[in-house]
């Protein structure tokens, strides 16, 4: 009769700790991606590269099961809850998202998602991670000029609060090729032929390059610390970070001589 | 009375709204393209530098796509050449991608171009770049070895930041191509941090006219001010707007690789107009290195 206790007991713990372990493995992440209808209409091929995004991240990153695209986004899905938005439906509610677009309006230096012409998500409007309500983002990619320019960094920062990193661009941007989001998707996840890289380097090395449409690019990005940074790949990262009010910079660019420079440090 | 009028007046205004969104338009991806908008508000702009000679026309020309097996070929003589124990090694066809434990070579064949570059983290700064002279030799030797090498080249060195860049820039006539060539940077003790390089060829296709510079700087100031029609040709690029003061030290023409979609098609002649640029709310004092690009080509005329 003991043994019998014994045996059912130790069952029942390893499956306990089996079935919480599947759901660690199973924890269902999500991707979402946006095309600004303005720039859809211009083109609809800009809409297939951000679709074609979230489905390499849905299929290839481990874990995200979860995805979303839309060519109609509105600012309430970057502008967090208790601003007024929706973001815990949509870019707060996904691990990684993205939106491509011409950027938007900038009062005083402080900078702003353009959702033409549905309107702008301001800079101190956003808030990311799961330190806010039902948040979730770990990794923004803004696909827009000039948003992180450098009079809008002191908004930007307090945007991230448990999400890892704001990829974007402090210079204007060139994207001729229409391919740009399903490569760095494919950088991303290492699909073929790509291997797998950083999130930092995957995101620096699609959108600076020496070709005519690259060139030019200043990309940056805000971590939350140089460990993430540095660390961090689009499926493996601690999603519960330490969160406080220095946050790291990086800055990338190619010299006029070609030579891809970079500067860094804390802000 | 008032009442009457403003309502048929709002209706005509949304109606005209909603004609002038919907209205078919050609969309043309040749040329230059941003995602960037205007300037908000008015900038001074001073030239220290007169509008160069140029001629009426100026050649464009063809690019020769690189075919499947010419690209297979240069992709894995390359790799041969920069690899000694790959453990990545994958082509779809269109890109080539090698790496190993260090190193990454990606060739991308509708793109025409490849790069080679360290992996992992660079190290943000080198306080003691290699001299001009150094950097030229260590590069040259490379390109060599890497048989690289182009006919006709415009050397030059750009030193500090992260590495010591040598560009091997291909000159057409009397004009230096933007992107053409090799771009070598090196690293405090000459190691490679990253080669890259277009690999086109190209053949003359038609003499355009050109447009006058002072026609381009019109354009320039435009688009500053404007931005990109939503619709219609693309003519500019500026790498920074919200520019409150611009200073322009330099103004000439060099070739440009573009047209077609995402195969480029021709390479064709474009303004540079370099110099520095203060943006509105940045620090005074602070100034960003600016590039404005103008299409010279007249595709009005031509």
């Amino acid at each position: 009769m003991k043994r019998q206790v014994k045996l059912f007991t130790v069952l029942f713990v390893l499956s306990f700790l089996t079935s919480s372990l599947c759901c660690m493995e199973l924890h269902a992440r999500g991707v979402m991606g946006a095309c600004t209808r303005e720039l859809y209409e211009n083109n609809t091929q800009w809409y297939y590269d951000v679709s074609g995004f979230v489905s390499i991240i849905r299929q290839y990153a481990s874990g995200y099961s979860e995805g979303f695209s839309t060519y109609n986004p509105y600012p309430y899905m970057w502008i967090d809850t208790y601003e007024g938005g929706l973001d815990h439906l949509y870019a707060d509610y996904y691990e990684a998202s993205l939106i491509l677009g011409h950027a938007g309006s900038v009062l005083g230096g402080k900078t702003s998602i353009g959702f033409a012409p549905n309107g702008n998500a301001w800079a101190d409007e956003v808030y990311l991670g799961y330190k806010t309500y039902q948040g979730k983002s770990i990794f923004t990619f803004i696909v827009q000029c000039g948003i992180l320019r450098d009079t809008a960094i002191g908004y930007w920062k307090w945007a991230l609060n448990g999400a890892h990193m704001i990829l974007s661009f402090k210079s204007e941007v060139t994207n001729v090729t229409s391919i740009d989001c399903r490569t760095l998707a494919k950088r991303l996840t290492g699909v073929y032929p790509y291997p797998k890289d950083s999130v930092r380097w995957a995101f620096i090395k699609t959108f600076i390059a020496n070709d005519d449409a690259h060139k030019n690019n200043v990309v940056r990005i805000i971590a939350e610390d140089n460990n993430v940074a540095y660390n961090d790949y689009i499926d493996q990262y601690n999603p519960y970070i330490t969160v406080d009010s220095s946050k790291y910079m990086q800055t990338w660019w190619l010299g006029s001589d070609g030579n891809y420079t970079g500067e860094g440090g804390w802000i | 009375m008032k009442a009457k009028l403003i309502l048929p007046i709002i209706i005509i205004a949304i109606f005209t709204s909603i004609v002038i969104l919907y209205l078919p338009s050609e969309t043309l991806q040749e040329g230059i393209f941003g995602l960037g908008g205007g300037n908000s508000l008015l900038f001074n702009v001073v030239v220290n530098t007169s509008f160069p000679e140029v001629p009426e026309n100026l050649m464009v020309y063809k690019i020769i796509p690189v075919n499947q097996e010419e690209a297979n070929m240069f992709a894995y003589d390359l790799a041969r050449k920069l690899f000694k124990n790959l453990i990545h090694n994958a082509t779809d066809g269109e890109v080539y991608c090698f790496a190993d434990e260090t190193s990454e070579l990606e060739v991308n064949v509708p793109l025409g171009w490849f790069r080679y570059m360290k992996r992992g983290d660079w190290g943000l700064l080198r306080p003691q770049p290699l001299s001009e002279e150094e950097a030229i030799a260590k590069a040259k030797s490379i390109i060599e070895e890497l048989n690289l090498t182009l006919p006709d080249t415009v050397i030059s060195v750009n030193r500090g930041g992260s590495a010591t860049a040598v560009a091997f820039r291909m000159r057409i006539g009397n004009y230096t191509a933007d992107t053409l060539g090799v771009y070598i940077s090196l690293g405090e003790r000459g190691e490679v941090l990253c080669i890259e390089g277009l690999i086109y060829r190209f053949k003359p296709d038609k003499e355009f006219k050109i447009i006058k510079p002072k026609e381009a700087y019109e354009i320039l100031l435009k688009y500053i001010r404007y931005g990109h029609p939503p619709k219609g040709p693309l003519v500019c690029f500026v790498n920074y707007k919200d520019i409150d003061n611009l200073i322009i030290n330099k103004i000439n023409i060099r070739y440009k690789v573009g047209g077609g979609y995402p195969q480029r098609t021709y390479v064709f002649p474009i303004y540079v107009f370099e110099g520095l640029c203060h943006c509105l709310y940045t620090p005074p004092g602070k100034y960003e290195s600016f590039i404005g690009i103008i299409d010279a080509v007249d595709r009005l005329a031509s």
